[in-house]
């Protein structure tokens, strides 16, 4: 109960932030952008707009995750509101999964209501639902979720930029590993084990991108959505765990 | 039971072990799914194209979506040749991307052979323009558009009929082509005088009982005159070229 509550607060939190200001842009923008590339072939037309929408989906996504995971723990240690929380009978634990789910929820609110006007548009352009749209969708909600941990688990030992930062660098080496992994074949044994290892280490986010077979109209697999959800619950088990970690070894 | 920190913290480095194990396998196997979904992750060499995808983070469609407009602006410019280094740029990053290979192809066997008179170069701009659409085959077989459009060339501009029917027979084969694909595959058998290949195909279409009339109609006329051509050389006579344009 006291882990929903934090939750419900940390998604009033949210509320009261700019989020829904971004999601406003986020619907202008797309909505626009269907009157943007009318002068291309349907086909090529279809394929902006599904670009498009994914490409802000994704950005906005990021940018609320990174930024409302990094703010949790931090402000509150700021503000010392913490304090408060933390003089009732609440554990640390609670708090941090409170957070995360509240970030959480707040996500899919955001991610909901992103789909729902890039669904309008499409409907309006092919006066068909592509259903393929919320497997990306919810994979790239794990994605953000995952993000999300990682910024709070950063958030528990730092400032919220060096968070953000932190998050940011490892969103963008999770997206390079396919590279690196391909640069160990050429290189040495030593090379090669250290590639490897941080192949399995680090979560790749190039795994949850589905947005361009979607696009293609390329069919992917429950199963594999599925091996893709649960490689994205694993690692958020694991920066939570790690948050929990970091978090009561600090003095609060 | 409550447990000392020390224990919780050993447990929770235990857990976070166990499931950095398990990500092992995992990844393996959704790998080997993105392997068969994304052929072009296995064709990779360093350091080409498809390796600058990764450096975009994630938002290669929409670096992709801007050389598109760019090459939209180049060709309202008269600015052809420049397009052609970002086709190329195009098709690594988004192999899939059927229209850049199309068009990529069609600027080089229709446009470029255009624009000069010497026979020879006019016939290496319609290799370029089939090999350009077999690389792009390798990466869209399910998809009719390349198979079709690879047929084409060598109907329309090589002039090689057999060719041409083996790639119209592939795209014939894959779903959602349009039935313009069959008709030209018909076609081609009857260019290389196939009578009986053709008239097979034409009854099958006709066979289908296809609501539309049009479609029906055709399958008539070319019944009729495939029948024609199988009856002429049955008494001998040749069937001229200029017979069946």
């Amino acid at each position: 109960m006291r882990i929903i509550a934090i939750a419900k607060n940390t998604f009033k939190e949210a509320l009261r932030g700019k989020m829904f200001n971004i999601m406003l842009i986020f619907a202008l923008v797309t909505i626009g952008s269907t009157k943007m590339f009318s002068f291309f072939t349907p086909r090529e037309e279809m394929k902006m707009i599904k670009d498009m929408g994914f490409f802000f989906i994704t950005i906005f996504g990021l940018l609320i995750a990174i930024i409302l995971g990094a703010r949790l723990i931090y402000e509150e240690l700021e503000k010392k509101t913490i304090y408060t929380v933390l003089s009732k009978p609440v554990r640390k634990y609670e708090l941090i999964l409170g957070k995360l789910f509240g970030a959480m929820f707040t996500l899919l609110i955001n991610l909901c209501f992103m789909t729902a006007v890039f669904l309008v548009v499409l409907y309006l352009k092919e006066r068909a639902l592509n259903f393929e749209i919320f497997k990306a969708m919810f994979l790239i909600f794990i994605s953000l979720s995952l993000l999300s941990s990682i910024a709070i688990m950063f958030s528990t030992f730092s400032t919220m930029w060096i968070s953000i930062t932190l998050t940011l660098f490892i969103y963008i080496v999770g997206n390079i590993f396919e590279y690196l992994k391909h640069l160990a074949q050429k290189g040495g044994i030593v090379l090669k084990f250290v590639l490897e290892g941080a192949y399995y280490l680090f979560p790749n986010f190039t795994n949850f991108n589905i947005n361009r077979d979607v696009v293609h109209g390329t069919a992917v697999s429950g199963l594999h959505i599925l091996k893709v959800t649960v490689y994205g619950l694993n690692y958020i088990i694991i920066f939570t765990l790690l948050s929990i970690l970091f978090f009561r070894k600090r003095e609060v | 039971m409550r447990f000392r920190p020390q224990k919780i913290h050993f447990i929770f480095l235990i857990v976070i072990l166990i499931l950095l194990v398990v990500v092992v396998p995992l990844q393996r196997s959704i790998d080997r799914d993105l392997d068969k979904l994304h052929p072009e992750r296995k064709l990779v060499t360093a350091p080409a194209g498809e390796f600058l995808g990764q450096f975009l983070f994630g938002f290669k469609d929409i670096i992709v979506d801007l050389m598109w407009l760019r090459i939209d602006y180049y060709w309202d410019h008269q600015q052809q040749e420049k397009m052609f280094p970002l086709y190329r740029m195009i098709t690594k990053l988004d192999p899939r991307f059927l229209d850049a290979w199309i068009l990529w192809a069609w600027n080089i066997g229709y446009n470029l052979s255009a624009s000069v008179k010497d026979p020879e170069i006019k016939e290496k701009c319609y290799w370029a323009d089939v090999n350009i659409l077999k690389e792009g085959i390798k990466f869209n077989q399910d998809k009719y558009d390349l198979f079709f459009e690879c047929g084409w060339v060598y109907y329309h501009k090589l002039k090689l009929y057999a060719e041409a029917a083996k790639y119209f027979a592939l795209a014939g084969q894959r779903k959602e082509r349009p039935m313009y694909v069959t008709h030209i595959l018909a076609h081609s058998y009857a260019k290389q005088h196939n009578w009986q290949k053709s008239l097979g195909i034409w009854k099958s279409v006709k066979g289908k009982g296809y609501k539309n009339w049009t479609q029906s109609e055709v399958a008539r006329r070319h019944i009729k005159k495939m029948e024609k051509y199988i009856e002429m050389e049955q008494r001998g006579e040749t069937v001229k070229d200029e017979m069946y344009p």
